[in-house]
């Protein structure tokens, strides 16, 4: 194999076997299933590939005689290298059309126009299910005078080999009612390799997605504009996580280097992180600001290792200004992308060019990250973005309902915001359903219109009674944080309503002692057994305690 | 000598206005509203309530405007009971803006890290791409089981619809347009005894269509009452 194929090959999936077991595709969902296109070519689609095996489906513009009677016949060029089918079609000569013969296989807008007409030509031929999942998943790209399409995976790559390949050529030959010299390339993998000669600068997608030209140059996803120091709700819970990144933007790598938050899911930190970005580029718009999730980052670093750029890569990351690189934790296990990571991470650090970093949890409890990386995310600031209490729950609502130009009342927000307690991320959610529902039904956003709006989801909600959800709850009721039950203290202020937790925890969770024990800072079995039954005791003895573990109890499964 | 039926159902075509959006009239709305900005729908019900209808539908919907318009995107649809997340995935967030991705029963790949660190990885794609995330699920997200927090968080803050099932005023009606979209007819009487005797839920029904779909092709026989009865054992 000549190293141009080579570097056209995608390493496939090491249980290839499995992979075409699958390919036929016929699930029990009755109309949910697809059948192929056709499967007149089973050896191309079950052909076991090799380790680093490609698949490369081929119409040749030098049609034999065979493939002139229209036939299609399939050579094994190369099976064991994985090269499964040379596909060749004839070519049918026929009048001239709107493209004339000035249809330039060079001019990616021609390619564009062109494989509009076939998806809309073959939009009532094929299923919907057909053209979204497969046809639509063609990338036609200009490739001197062939016309490459690229596919995105083997169903799809199977799909054009059971016949939606010759559907297209047909199609084409049709719109531009002549033969088309060009040669169709069907390859697996499609833009993760550029072929030797592919245009310089000819992306996957080259009009439909200027976006990836841009890509390729910029890295960076985008800084969301509405993610700003002044849309952020701040309360007890993101006060410290706030003030951290607020100092971070105003003296950028000069004070706290790198910037850490982390926290549970969903409770703003991304916002944060993107308030620091807007800020920067705010005060400098030519600085080169760069956020991206780290799944970005071990993404770009395999397209990298793959094609060869591994130079460039680094040197990208090594020239920013600022990296902001969302939920580390996904590096857990990925030990060459640490490794890249690492030296990014020091390289910038010695320029004191600033880091921002987001985790769910505390860098040093995450498994499967080296050492020497825990050790550096936490050189600089590490701040915890906590769960917000009820009343900054309830102004995030209303001030996400005025960002859209919807007028909360506090007693709606209130409502909603004691009902949805486990992040941001979802009560926001709740909220935009309550702003289509009311849009929809033309209402007012009322508490009567939010049960309306939110009936399932308060129902499933209100169905899941977890450790966590009663940790939350008791620390609300009794003005303590979570981690005040979670802590060792013994003092009697932490431990009844610690007692009163984890007995709440016995009576309305199905966890065992054990596990009620583990989820309040690894405590014994015996100490949960304790707490419940001190409770018994204490409710019997201490009327008020009894009334707030009833109200409690009734908050909790309301 | 019977017909061998090959395990290939027919395509029907599924549009919006061949749903009965009788129970689903918000949805139906919030489907067909044009949408500008990232959102993601998550649509839970039971078999046959409707939900590869409404994404099929959406799918169409999105075609044909960005056919009208030249918008650029993508426009996906994914059987994940029929595909594995590792063959449909990785190519999808490596490339092109998304306009639509429609997954179709994701609870197939949710529970397993590395299928849902890919959808995690296409979540950010879409949500790059100002592009539209409908999936479907037999239950709610909050009662579906995740493997990643980061993205169990994600897809519970979707916007939540159950699907409704059909009233049963409106099964005659759908099952005619099922059985004629597979290629054989029902008519009024055979119907009419069907309903009367068969299972109180479109879902059976849905199921027993699909046995008489493949028993009348078996037996190249038209459905008539005495076909219906023996093949449902109604006595």
């Amino acid at each position: 194999m000549d190293s141009k194929n080579k570097r056209w090959r995608r390493r496939e999936h090491d249980d290839n076997d499995s992979s075409s077991k699958e390919l036929a595709g016929h699930g029990a969902g009755g109309s949910t299933a697809r059948p192929p296109l056709r499967t007149d070519n089973p050896g191309a689609s079950t052909q076991p590939l090799s380790e680093t095996g490609a698949l490369r489906h081929q119409l040749n513009r030098e049609p034999s005689q065979e493939q002139r009677s229209g036939s299609i016949s399939d050579t094994s060029a190369d099976a064991a290298a994985g090269i499964s089918a040379v596909r060749r079609h004839a070519m049918n000569t026929a009048p001239a059309n709107e493209y004339g013969d000035s249809l330039d296989l060079s001019d990616a807008a021609c390619i564009e126009l062109l494989w509009q007409q076939v998806v809309g030509t073959l939009a009532e031929e094929l299923g919907s299910a057909d053209l979204t999942t497969y046809l639509q998943s063609g990338q036609p790209v200009p490739d001197g005078d062939n016309l490459l399409l690229l596919v995105p995976n083997r169903y799809v790559l199977d799909w054009f080999a059971g016949g939606g390949l010759e559907l297209v050529q047909r199609t084409i030959d049709r719109i531009l009612g002549r033969s088309l010299a060009c040669v169709a390339l069907v390859e697996v993998g499609g833009d993760q390799a550029s072929p030797d000669n592919a245009p310089a600068q000819s992306p996957a997608r080259p009009l439909r997605h200027g976006r990836d030209e841009r890509a390729d140059q910029d890295r960076s996803a985008k800084l969301n504009p509405d993610f700003t120091f002044d849309s952020f709700v701040e309360g007890k819970s993101n006060e410290m996580a706030r003030a951290a990144a607020f100092r971070v933007a105003e003296s950028a790598g000069r004070g706290y280097n790198p910037l850490l938050l982390y926290g549970g899911v969903g409770l703003g930190k991304t916002h944060l992180m993107h308030a620091v970005g807007n800020a920067l580029r705010a005060r400098n718009p030519e600085a080169k600001i760069v956020y991206l999730h780290s799944q970005r980052f071990v993404q770009d670093m395999v397209r990298a290792l793959r094609t060869g750029t591994m130079a460039e890569f680094t040197a990208y990351f090594r020239s920013v200004d600022a990296l902001l690189i969302d939920d580390i934790q996904f590096f857990a296990n990925k030990l060459r992308s640490q490794e890249e990571f690492f030296h990014v991470f020091n390289a910038l650090i010695e320029r004191d060019k600033q880091m921002v970093l987001t985790c769910d949890r505390y860098p040093r409890e995450i498994e499967g990250l080296e050492e020497r990386l825990k050790s550096r995310f936490v050189w600089g600031l590490t701040t915890e973005v906590e769960r917000p209490d009820l009343e900054t729950r309830a102004a995030i609502l209303i001030n996400k309902a005025a960002s859209h130009g919807v007028t909360l009342d506090t007693d709606v927000a209130f409502y909603i915001a004691e009902r949805i307690r486990t992040n941001v991320r979802e009560l926001e959610g709740a909220l935009t359903r309550v702003m289509a529902n009311a849009s929809f039904s033309g209402s007012k956003i009322t508490v009567e219109q939010v049960q309306r709006a939110l009936r399932d989801l308060f129902v499933t909600h209100e169905r899941h009674v977890t450790i966590d959800g009663i940790q939350r709850s008791v620390a609300e009721f009794f003005n303590l944080k979570v981690s005040d039950l979670l802590s060792p203290k013994r003092n009697r202020a932490l431990a009844r309503p610690r007692q009163i937790a984890m007995a709440l925890s016995k009576e309305l969770t199905k966890h065992s002692l054990p596990e009620i024990g583990d989820a309040f800072g690894g405590r014994d079995h015996t100490t949960v057994m304790h707490a419940c039954r001190k409770v018994v005791q204490l409710r019997e003895e201490l009327p008020e305690l009894d009334d707030a573990y009833c109200k409690l109890k009734a908050s909790l499964t309301a | 000598m019977s017909q061998l039926a090959l395990p290939f159902p027919l395509r029907e075509r599924m549009n919006f206005a061949g749903f009965v959006s009788a129970g689903n009239e918000e949805l139906v709305a919030r489907l067909r509203h044009a949408h500008f900005g990232f959102s993601a729908l998550w649509l839970h019900g039971t078999a046959f309530s409707g939900k590869t209808h409404l994404l099929q539908a959406s799918c169409s919907d999105a075609l044909h405007v960005s056919s009208r318009s030249g918008a650029s995107g993508r426009v996906l649809y994914l059987p994940a009971k029929d595909i594995r997340a590792e063959d449909a995935l990785p190519g999808l967030f490596e490339r092109a803006d998304i306009a639509l991705l429609c997954v179709d029963d994701c609870d197939a790949w949710l529970g397993d890290p590395d299928s849902e660190a890919l959808i995690m990885s296409v979540y950010q794609h879409v949500l790059e791409s100002e592009g539209q995330l409908l999936l479907s699920a037999a239950l709610p997200a909050l009662d579906t089981r995740f493997a990643l927090p980061d993205l169990a968080s994600r897809l519970r803050a979707a916007q939540a619809f159950h699907v409704t099932p059909p009233a049963e005023q409106f099964w005659a009606q759908l099952l005619k347009r099922r059985a004629a979209g597979r290629g054989f007819e029902l008519d009024d009487r055979v119907l009419d005894f069907w309903l009367a005797r068969g299972p109180r839920s479109f879902e059976a029904l849905m199921q027993q269509l699909d046995a008489i779909d493949a028993a009348t092709l078996h037996e190249q026989r038209k459905v008539t009452v005495p076909f219906l009865k023996r093949q449902l054992g109604i006595v």
